[in-house]
Formats: C-alpha cells, structure tokens, sequence
C-alpha cells in the first residue's frame, strides 16, 4: 500500500501536462502516470535520411501500425476513418501538425444558434485567459488581426507564406475568400530555451530541433522545476474506487511489468476521447457496473473525429514540399453557419504546403498519376514537389452511435481489454465534406493545379478525439459537470478531448490544452470544498 | 534466405525484377534504375519491419506469374504487372515505398 498522493494524473500528454504544470503553485503532492517514455528527439525520423519511411513504420501516427510497447491497439475495423495517435511524455504534441487554432464563440452555442447537438456548460470568453496563458507557455506563432476570429496576440510572428503559402493566398485573393497565416507552435523566434525553426521540414513526426512545441519540451520541464512528479512507463489498469464511491487511487503496471497500486485522494484523466473512456469502462466494478462515471451511459458515445475532406493538385512552379513546416495559412470563408448550403455549421481551410518524395510516389501511384516504366521519371518530376493541397476540417456533431467501448477480444501488452471504435459519417458532415471539395477545387483552380485529387475522409485521419466524455449541467445528459469533475465520483477529473460538447471545425489542441488549465484553476479555487 | 539475407534467391530475383520495371534507368535523367546493384543491396539492408510484407508481396507476385516473375519473358512480366497493379492496395503500396524511399 503506497502513500497517497493528493492529485494523480493520468496520462502526460497535451492535456495532463498542462493541469500538472497548473496544479503545481498549489505545492501538493502531484503525480503523473504515463504508459510511455521520455522521448529522445536524436531518434526522430527528421534525424535520418529515411525519415519518409518511417512515417510508415516506428513513427505512423497509427498506433496499430506504430506497435511500440507504449502503445495499445485500437480496433477500428468499423470506423472509415481510422485512429491516430501517440503514447510518450509529450502525447500526441509530439507527433501533430503543430496547427493551432481555437475554438470559435459560436461553437459553444450550437443548440442556441442552429438548433442541433447541446450548448456547452461554458463559453469562450470563460476560455480566454487560458487561452492566452497557453500561447505564452506552448509558444505560438501567428499574426494579430485576423477579422475571422476573436482577437488574440500570438507571441512569435508567423511562420512565412513560403511559396505554397503565396500561391494559395493569392488564389484566395482571386476568389475574394478569407484567408490568414496559421496560428502554430513552430517557434519563429528563439522562445524560452527553443530555438527558431531552421525548416528541417517534415516536422508532423515529431520535431528532432525542438522548434515545434510538445509538452516534453514546453510544460513539462516548468512543472518538473515545481515539484511534480512524473512515472513513466507506468500503464493504468483501472481507477479503484472506495466504499463512500470516491476514487482512491489506481491500478497500474509498472516499468518492470508489476501490477502495484497507488493511493490518490483525487484522480485526474487526461488520456484522450480513446483512452480515458476505455479506462473508465476498464473501472468497472460491483459499485459501478457499467463503468467508472458512466451514470449517464455517455461514457464512450458521442464520438467526434473531424473528417477531413483533403484536395490537391500540381502547379508548374515549385511548392515547398516537405522543405518547410506543413502549413501555412487557414481560412474561416465557410466557417460559420449559412443554411443556403446545405448544411449547418461550417469547416476551417487548413492549407498544406505539400509532401515529400516518398509520399508523393505513394499516393501517386495509387491515384494512376505515376507510370511504371519509361515515362517514370518525367511524371515524377511533374509531380514531385509542384503539390498544391488544402484541407476541409468539417465538424462533426455530436451522435451517439459513434462510441468507444471496450473489444471483446483485443487486448494490450498488460491483457488489458482494447478499444474498439463505431463511428459513421454524419448526414450533415457528409453534405458538409461535399461543399468542400467543391470550393477547394475552386481554390486549385484559381492556382491553376490541375490533377486534381481528392481523399475524402483521409483514412488515418482520425487525429482529433473528441467528446466521449462530455461535460454539462445535467448528470443524465453529461459525465461531468462545467469545471471537469465526475457528476458520480466527486474527486475524479477529466481534462483532456472528452470533455468536448461539439467538436467545432478546427484543430483541438489549443482548446483542449485551454479547457485543462481552466478546470486546474476550477479546482485551485475549490480546494476547501472541492468534493461538496 | 539467410542470416544476411532477409529474401531468398528468388524472392530477391524478383524484387529486382519488379523494381526495374517500376523505375527503370533513365539515360535522359542519368539516374540509375531501382534494379541497380547498390540500390537493391540499400533495400536489402534497411527492410527491417518491412521484410514481412515485402515476403508477402513477392510471394503474391510469384503466385500470379506462375513462376519466378524474373524468369519470365518481357511481354508476359508486363501482364504479371498490369495485373498486379489492378490489385492496388497494401501490396502496391508496400513496392511502391520500398523502391521510392530510394528515389
């Protein structure tokens, strides 16, 4: 029997570091349990010359491919599109486009302004200091004055336009469409111990200069200096619960492969919109049957991903291919609702600035562009960094049909039951991903590509959990209340993609990461009643 | 196959087989083809975790040609291709990678 801790994290990702690094002014007892290791960035594939190869090997975003011990499997046999992630100190921070937009105001209000899913319990102006405090401590990159979204100051200027940027700016400017260079987290400016990116490109794989922010490198290191204590290798079985129905620590494997336990007077989840639900159906026990906080029966539904709606096509002039971070702009044009479409709610643009030589001939090849034989070498020359390609990041509202739960059969190193994901495309997604292919066909066309390609859903796409452990005001509409804790177990926390009500149509990180430092502060301010 | 070989004599005769036929010599270009000794002795040694699919691949492309795909006439190799090629999927993808990570 170990000594309780005051506050156990699970899980070290963008989420888990950043409640950690929060919670850490408070000078308690905190501990974060991760299933992976720490990361050594002399490793990564943009260390070697067969980084390409490896994006489809030891470093695919796919955990099912990927296959390192730190990672679990995740049956999505029944899901077009398929999971991605990464397990290690760090998280998926270590292997993402470093994209960092937020959440809109609208997007908290989806059942006042479009009659479909449920408002959140909160909005973003509630947001908006933890957004700011999280651009200072991941180090964003942008431009002020976007007209199309709320004002913010990103600490670092913009990552430049580049070649790709500037064709597809200037079609946009064709087209009289909102365009904006991309908020990101690629340092453009020596910024707290990281140095500015020197463009060794091919950077979604994790990033060996430490220019893109990953919370290895950002939070961790601040909440280390602060006391917290940090396990790695250690995979949670299940969070134990006592006779009043309280957490009281957790289960875990450690390095060696021993179960051990750790006391905990309150437990904080923060292992993605797959993995915490997985483990709170893994909780289940004579007092909670169908899971840990799953009174509702949400735990698991409501699944969000954002399929994405990919568009490309060659120019005669010279993209930036891989020679630079992957993108570069975004565009709100067809963010917010305009029911003339078809649908409700809207999607971001997220504009690429093309892909390396390994990709190329792959996807090449399989989309009938790249002969075999004598015309080889022409058509890949054509081809191979003259891309032009942008992305529709369609939200994707909440139906819960597309759940996680738990696969009968499949299990990780440990014997621990897998997850198992059922998701469909919504009706109203699918019109959505229609209108844009149509309009970024229009925008290649003003950039005059041609070969147009299309890859709608990207299969491994499914980079953004989100949902599967929401929050609200009604426990039976909801796992947890408005500042994060269990509606059933009053000293349990989730901070990480579950909590998402609606998806929006942007990447999530800054939101998710911004949602964690709120509920921290939530619980800093409620330490003398925090279980009432 | 051996210790130093994670192919057999066949499996590695078609490889070559197969990647000169995906990206030939080009004296236009003056690059070498996928079938040049230095090449193949590259993908030889870096097959790692790849070296179970690629088996599989050639075994498929054996299985298709009836025979040895290296041992076949120019005419009935393209044939074996086309064919191959018309399958798509994990197997095209696995050649195409393998042979233009070299690219």
């Amino acid at each position: 029997m170990s000594d309780p801790v005051d506050v156990l994290i699970i899980g070290a990702g963008a989420s888990g570091a950043a409640v950690a690094w929060s919670l850490a002014d408070t000078k308690m007892h905190i501990l974060c349990l991760e299933q992976g290791g720490w990361m050594n960035p002399a490793t990564y594939p943009s260390a070697g010359r067969d980084w390409e190869a490896r994006a489809f090997g030891d470093y695919s975003p796919s955990p099912n491919i990927r296959a390192r011990p730190e990672d679990y499997p995740i049956n999505d046999d029944s899901s077009p599109i398929k999971v991605v992630n990464f397990n290690g100190v760090g998280g998926g921070t270590v292997m993402y486009t470093a994209h960092f937009p937020r959440l809109h105001p609208s997007d908290f209000r989806v059942r006042s302004l479009d009659g479909v899913a449920d408002d959140w319990p909160i909005d973003y102006d509630m947001l908006v200091p933890y957004f700011e405090e999280n651009d200072r401590m991941m180090g964003v990159s942008g431009l002020a004055g976007d007209p199309g979204v709320p004002p913010r100051n990103p600490p670092m200027p913009p990552l430049p336009l580049g070649r790709s940027g500037t064709m597809l700016a200037k079609a946009m400017n064709r087209l009289g469409w909102h365009w904006w260079p991309s908020d990101t987290t690629v340092a453009t400016a020596d910024y707290e111990g990281r140095a500015r990116c020197i463009n060794l490109g091919h950077c979604t794989p994790a990033c060996a200069q430490g220019a893109k922010a990953s919370t290895d490198i950002t939070y961790w290191p601040a909440a280390l200096r602060a006391g917290v204590e940090l396990r790695t290798h250690c995979r949670v079985r299940e969070i134990t619960t006592n006779e009043h129905g309280m957490a009281s620590g957790v289960a875990y494997y450690d390095p060696d492969g021993k179960e051990q336990f750790q006391a905990a007077h309150v437990v904080v989840l923060a292992c993605n919109g797959v993995g915490t639900p997985r483990l709170l159906l893994n909780s289940a026990s004579g007092r909670f049957p169908n899971g840990l906080a799953n009174s509702s029966g949400l735990v698991g539904k409501n699944l969000m991903f954002h399929p994405y709606a990919q568009v490309y096509g060659y120019v005669a002039q010279e993209t930036d291919s891989n020679r630079a971070p992957p993108t570069c702009l975004w565009s709100k044009e067809f963010y917010e609702t305009d029911r003339s479409r078809g649908f409700v709610r809207g999607y971001t643009f997220q504009f690429g600035r093309g892909v390396g030589p390994v990709a190329e001939a792959v996807a090449s090849e399989a989309k009938g562009l790249l002969p075999w034989g004598a015309g080889h070498h022409a058509a890949f020359r054509r081809l191979n960094g003259h891309r032009l390609g942008l992305s529709a990041i369609c939200e994707d509202l909440p139906e819960e049909h597309n759940r996680v739960t738990l696969d009968p059969v499949r299990k990780d190193c440990h014997g621990i039951p897998a997850p198992r994901i059922d998701y469909r495309i919504g009706e109203n997604t699918a019109r959505m991903m229609e209108h844009g292919i149509a309009r970024a066909k229009d925008i290649l066309a003003a950039a005059e590509a041609t070969d147009i390609c299309v890859n709608s859903p990207i299969l491994y796409g499914g980079w953004h959990l989100l949902g599967t452990a929401r929050m609200g005001t009604d426990p039976d509409r909801s796992v947890v209340n408005e500042w994060g804790r269990s509606h059933d177990v009053k000293n349990l926390f989730i901070v990480d993609g579950s909590l998402f009500v609606t998806s929006g149509g942007v990447n999530p990180t800054s939101t998710i990461q911004a949602l964690a430092l709120y509920v921290a502060d939530q619980m800093k301010q409620r330490l003398t009643n925090l279980f009432d | 196959m051996s210790a130093d070989h994670p192919l057999t004599l066949a499996q590695r005769d078609d490889l070559r087989a197969i990647a000169a036929m995906i990206i030939p010599a080009s004296a236009q270009f003056d690059v070498p083809g996928a079938d040049d000794p230095a090449i193949q002795g590259d993908i030889l040694s870096t097959l790692g975790r790849d070296t179970s699919p690629v088996r599989e691949a050639l075994d498929l492309l054996a299985h298709l040609a009836g025979q040895p795909l290296a041992e076949l006439d120019p005419t009935r190799r393209e044939a074996v291709a086309t064919e191959l090629r018309a399958m798509g999927g994990e197997v095209m993808a696995m050649l195409t990678r393998v042979g233009s990570n070299r690219q």
